[in-house]
């Protein structure tokens, strides 16, 4: 067994982080050029880990051996428990590249904040941030992971609230603060639970004890587990935090956030619902459907309205992991009801829809990001004409705009075509409840990719094409090279894994059968014999052949239309204008581009608009002087959920306030109370 | 004998397309009283175009330039896959066929990606029509999307495949009591038809008053050879959701083989469906006045609710 | 130990007790110091008398200790500061002195009730005064609770300690010398510090009444 699966190997990987993130805080005080060594030194050192990450990952997977080992610890309750089996060395996987490619991306970019802030504070928190990560997926210990949770969720609110001199920055960092630890809270509780039911916090001894606990028990568990993880996943209604903070994040971590922080989320629900506390019942299933759909047509829907760029992206990720979550409930629906292989079939949708996912999303962010530092702004109607001035960021863009739209033979469109087939086999199942809810999925999923096509022609279409809305789009230059070349790596992954999809489903049909497949003394794990099975698998979805195939039509039509019209000019003119000149306000906006689709879904949208008329006299209100319009969405969450809470936690807590009188008096008075209280309890029992 | 057929029937539905628009003009100019211009008129004006000089907007970027050929590549390559008189998949050499494309999912997706491509190069020109026909367009795509790929869903659960050739194969032995929900797929499938191929109640596809038109206004910038593509992609389209819904929900007559008479029965019986469905588009053009656009989604959630009504049937029964 | 060793420590515990139940009801702080002296004193020698009748060296030693810093040291100390800084007398309560009494009265009730009969009756070696030894730790919180005025929860704090000394001793529980020692150290360290913080606070506050010093709250 080689150096890298063995416990050195992993406490080497961490050292790397620790290093970089450290050296970066050193470099920076020691140096005194703003940061710049420190963040190149973080980055590069990010990096270094991600690939040595991702080495592990394969090495795991291509051994089929986990590894798993734990540190000594001095506190009694708290053990460093390691753990790396099939799933997780997936995990790691898809963090390792995202996070690779994020840090290829920020060698350069985070030169956009050199003079503003300093850069040694971000490189120290993306290692943090990155390193955390990892180690969520390793963890074999309650408290151990919500140790390492906390690191993550910590170190992300502050690489959120980075760029700290603009106000919506903090307010959005103080939501984002709050709505994790609320989550955190309910896994805290959910942990407890089990706690109570197995007395111990090893997940070891939680996947031993998985059929001896308690029904009851069991469901607070699950309970308490859906809300704590799916706050961080951000399944509507939960997922008010994640359209304010990932913006405002730096956009590589915002790429790292939307990209595989919110997965995290995705490994634990696959932990605790099939990993440790196996044969969850039917209801728990249909939930996840039904949460799954409602998140995904909620998320576009938003994501439709949307007019800044970077929040656009953030609901879009609301809607993905709606489409993952459908995948994972059809597979809990099949194991509930004892169809083993289709509910693998589903799991592995689930799963490489994650993958996909991270890969388009992290693309999009990174060229996101671009464009905003390009121009400084995030407001989409101050784009316009950059496919001219950045036309190698407008190609991925666009690539990563036909993924997540679902078109074939990218990526998206796997994961998608899967999982609309395993929902295709809920169809068919006994109850007509079940059915009923496979039907819903299967609409929410139609319609999700149908609207998320209409979202991205908006925001590819205003953004690049066309002419130049404003003064800042005028003056854009196109990326430097390390950020180019991080969006260009993951464009032709997306190319790359949905060509190859008949080989990926083989690989993550044998993860996903690792988790029950994989010996529990030395997490070996099958892995081998499903790639080489993958020939049978190839013949599912094709998309090679579906590629060579469009391909080839292509370059015979193009080059016989070329040859015969070669005769024939092409020459450049204005577009027609009815005799006026046009300009900029001529052109689609994405607030009216989106404007007859918020109108047909206003129930759910619910759009206001607020106009201020000013007028030349006003007693004889005809002249209009200036007028001024208001649109927006209405915030259903914080209105019916979130205010009525926090009122009533306020009145709780000022009514308790009356305690704290601040008189010493009082408060030993308290003191004496309790004693002789306890000491009557003691002497009762 | 296979490797000449599989390369007719790539050419097959855009040989054949500008003659079904040009029936159906016909058709409607001889309801409206008029003579009309002959059937192969579409013929003599793609070859006009493409004899023109182009003009290409300066505001426009490499997608407009690039669009009207991906657009027509996507019709060609759906186009070959779908069964027209046959119910063989072409192929080319063993192990290379057209199976993939014949799958209805991948179907509905690549023609979406040729509407997505449509959409972007009506912006990029930065004109008001080419903006407001992408936004109007993509509303009905993303509407329609929902009667068309649930209408289809019925035929795949009714036959057990989700390849459109084997469909027609199983749903041709199907007893004819069964039949009945999916009639009601068919009428949910002729609306997302006359939705997404820009015909009434939705779309005029002869106007060019900027109130009424949808798919006019994002290829009114374009000119020469590439507006002959964009038209002939068009039609390349209406032709295959016309073959789509005359052998699936129809599927008698559709040969299982090559040999002769079985090949002439099919012609016969396949010009039949479509002289009717033809004739009903046009019948339709005629008589109806087109919607107001915030009526098209009341029409298009019609269809998506008749598709899950038939959807329905089948599986509980 | 003889009869008359242990009528000479019940004396002597019945004296601090009392010593106790006097500061709630002595109006001025200087009295105060006095009988916090005397109680101090009555430990000492409680301490003195155990360590004599049972020959240890060690609470001998403790207990001159006791007497040098808690008896002697202590109240001048607190006589200094109180020169320094001249409360003037006027340590009130917030109960009335009748409704202080009963509440002393309820406290020692409490303390002689079967709650702790038990517990006197299951340790080895109790010297009868333990019931006397909690009622008197019970008014010395009570105190502390009562009084505004930081010398009261000084004073309060001082004779707690000392009451629990006395607890221990009655039950026989031989305290590890170092724990004794600690605590007196402890003590003179105290007496340091509190130097320092009565001048701070007066300074600030400009008065020693806790309830003047409900700003630590904020509105």
């Amino acid at each position: 067994m080689d150096i890298m699966l063995s416990p050195i190997g992993i406490l080497l990987l961490l050292s790397v982080f620790i290093i970089g993130g450290f050296g970066a805080l050193f470099l920076d005080r020691l140096l005194n050029d703003g940061g710049r060594m420190g963040g190149l030194w973080a980055h590069a050192f990010a990096l270094g880990g991600s690939l040595f990450g991702l080495i592990i990952s394969a090495k795991t997977l291509l051994v089929g051996q986990g590894i798993a080992f734990s540190i000594p610890s001095p506190l009694p309750l708290f053990l460093f428990d390691f753990r790396i089996d099939g799933l997780s060395a997936f995990f790691l996987g898809v963090i390792s590249l995202i996070a690779a490619m994020a840090s290829i991306y920020g060698l350069s970019y985070q030169t956009h904040f050199l003079g503003l802030y300093r850069l040694g504070r971000l490189g120290f928190f993306y290692n943090a941030f990155v390193c955390s990560l990892m180690l969520v997926t390793m963890a074999n210990q309650g408290l151990f992971f919500l140790l390492v949770w906390e690191v993550m969720s910590l170190a992300s609110y502050f690489l959120v609230i980075y760029e700290h001199r603009k106000p919506e920055n903090i307010r959005a960092g103080f939501l984002y603060f709050l709505m994790t630890h609320f989550g955190t809270a309910f896994i805290m509780l959910s942990f407890f639970l089990a706690y109570r039911a197995t007395g111990s916090f090893s997940f070891d001894v939680w996947r031993a004890a998985a059929g001896a606990i308690d029904p009851m028990m069991q469901t607070f568990i699950f309970l308490a587990a859906l809300i704590g993880f799916g706050t961080k996943a951000g399944i509507i209604p939960l997922h008010i935090w994640l359209p304010e903070a990932h913006p405002a994040a730096p956009s590589h971590v915002s790429a790292l956030m939307s990209g595989v922080m919110i997965k995290t989320a995705i490994f634990m629900f696959i932990r605790i619902f099939f990993d440790f506390f196996p044969i969850a019942s039917i209801e728990w299933g249909l939930t996840f459907l039904v949460l799954g759909g409602i998140s995904s047509l909620l998320g576009v829907l938003y994501a439709l309205s949307e007019h800044d760029l970077k929040r656009l992206l953030a609901y879009h990720s609301v809607e993905n992991i709606g489409i993952i979550l459908l995948g994972f409930g059809a597979s809990l629906t099949f194991m509930s009801l004892g169809y083993e292989k289709f509910a693998l079939f589903a799991l592995a949708a689930a799963l490489y829809h994650t993958l996909n996912h991270a890969i388009f999303k992290a693309l999009l962010f990174l060229g996101a990001g671009s464009v905003v530092a390009a121009t400084g702004t995030r407001n989409m109607e101050e784009y316009g004409g950059l496919v001219r001035l950045l036309p190698f960021t407008s190609a991925f863009f666009l690539i990563g705009s036909l993924a997540i739209s679902a078109f074939p033979p990218f990526n998206g469109f796997a994961s998608e075509w899967l999982t609309f087939q395993a929902l295709f086999i809920g169809i068919v199942s006994a109850s007509i409840i079940v059915k009923a809810i496979f039907i819903f999925a299967i609409a929410s999923l139609t319609f999700t990719g149908g609207l998320a096509a209409a979202c991205f022609v908006k925001a590819f279409g205003v953004t690049f094409l066309a002419r130049p809305r404003s003064e800042e789009a005028t003056h854009a230059h196109e990326s430097e090279w390390p950020m180019l070349a991080a969006m260009g790596i993951l464009a032709v992954l997306t190319l790359v894994i949905g060509v190859g999809s008949g080989f990926v489903i083989s690989l993550l049909v044998g993860i996903v059968a690792s988790i029950w497949l994989s010996n529990p003394s030395t997490l070996a794990f099958p892995f081998r014999q499903f790639i080489e099975t993958r020939s049978q698998f190839a013949d599912i979805l094709p998309l090679d052949t579906v590629a060579v195939i469009t391909l080839a039509v292509f370059v015979v039509l193009t080059v016989a239309i070329m040859v015969l019209s070669r005769s024939r000019k092409v020459s450049y003119g204005r577009t027609w204008d009815c005799g006026t000149e046009l300009g900029p306000r001529m052109e689609i906006t994405s607030t009216s581009f989106s404007r007859s689709l918020i109108t047909i879904f206003q129930g759910i949208l619910r759009p206001t608009k607020q106009t201020d008329v000013e007028y030349h006299d006003e007693e004889m209100r005809y002249f209009i002087k200036s007028q001024e319009v208001r649109t927006g969405i209405g915030d259903p969450y914080r209105q019916a959920l979130y205010r009525p809470l926090s009122a009533a936690l306020t009145m709780v807590a000022s009514r308790v306030r009356l305690v704290q009188s601040g008189n010493i008096n009082m408060y030993i008075l308290y003191v004496f109370i309790t004693l002789i209280a306890l000491i009557v309890w003691a002497a009762r029992s | 004998m296979t490797l000449f057929f599989s390369l007719i029937q790539i050419v097959a539905i855009p040989a054949i397309s500008p003659l079904f628009v040009g029936i159906i003009r016909k058709l409607k100019a001889r309801m409206q009283s008029r003579v009309g211009a002959d059937i192969f008129q579409p013929y003599r004006d793609l070859s006009k175009l493409f004899k023109k000089d182009e003009i290409i907007s300066k505001d426009a970027s490499w997608i407009t330039k690039i669009a009207p050929y991906i657009i027509f590549t996507v019709t060609v390559v759906v186009g070959a896959a779908v069964p027209i008189v046959t119910t063989i998949i072409p192929s080319f050499t063993p192990g290379f066929s057209l199976l993939p494309l014949s799958d209805f999912i991948v179907m509905v997706y690549l023609l979406a990606l040729g509407t997505f491509f449509l959409a972007l190069a009506g912006m990029d020109s930065g004109s008001g029509f080419g903006g407001f026909g992408s936004s109007r367009e993509m509303m009905v795509a993303a509407l329609a999307e929902g009667g068309l790929f649930f209408s289809l869903l019925v035929a795949s659960v009714a036959s057990g495949s989700g390849h459109v050739p084997s469909m027609v194969v199983s749903l041709q032995t199907l007893p004819f009591t069964s039949f009945m929900p999916l009639i009601v797929a068919f009428l949910a499938f002729f609306i997302a038809l006359l939705a997404e191929n820009n015909r009434f109640p939705v779309d005029n596809p002869s106007t060019h008053l900027e109130l009424t038109m949808i798919h006019e206004a994002m290829i009114l910038e374009y000119s020469g050879k590439r507006l002959a593509l964009m038209e002939w992609a068009t039609a390349n389209k209406l032709v295959i959701f016309i073959a789509l819904g005359a052998n699936i929900f129809f599927p008698w007559g559709v040969a299982a083989s090559l040999e002769g008479h079985a090949i002439l029965l099919a012609f016969v019986l396949f010009s039949l469906k479509t002289g009717a469905l033809l004739f009903s588009i046009a019948f339709i053009e005629s008589t109806m006045a087109k919607f107001r656009v915030f009526r098209v989604p009341d029409l298009l959630f019609t269809s998506f609710v008749l598709a899950v009504t038939a959807l329905c049937i089948i599986i509980t029964f | 130990m003889s009869e008359y060793v242990l009528n000479a420590l019940l004396f002597v515990d019945m004296a601090a007790f009392l010593a106790v139940l006097f500061m709630h009801l002595i109006k001025k702080d200087s009295h105060l110091i006095w009988l916090y002296a005397l109680q101090s004193m009555a430990t000492g020698l409680f301490l003195l008398g155990t360590g004599i009748a049972e020959e240890e060296r060690s609470l001998i030693m403790v207990a001159a200790l006791t007497i040098i810093i808690k008896a002697i040291a202590a109240p001048i100390f607190f006589f200094r500061l109180m020169d320094r800084f001249g409360s003037h007398g006027s340590s009130s309560s917030y109960l009335s002195t009748p409704v202080t009494l009963a509440a002393l009265m309820a406290l020692v009730m409490f303390a002689y009730s079967s709650v702790f009969q038990i517990l006197g009756m299951l340790l080895p070696g109790t010297v009868g005064s333990f019931p006397l030894s909690l009622a008197a730790i019970f008014m010395a919180i009570f105190l502390m609770i009562n009084r505004r005025g930081v010398f009261s929860q000084m004073i309060g704090i001082l004779a707690l300690e000392n009451s629990i000394v006395l607890l221990t001793a009655c039950i026989g529980i031989k305290q590890p010398i170092a724990l004794e020692v600690g605590i007196i150290s402890d003590i003179a360290l105290w007496i340091v510090i509190a130097n320092a913080f009565i001048s701070m606070i007066y300074r600030q506050f400009g008065s020693l009444s806790t309830s003047d010093l409900k700003q630590l709250t904020e509105e």
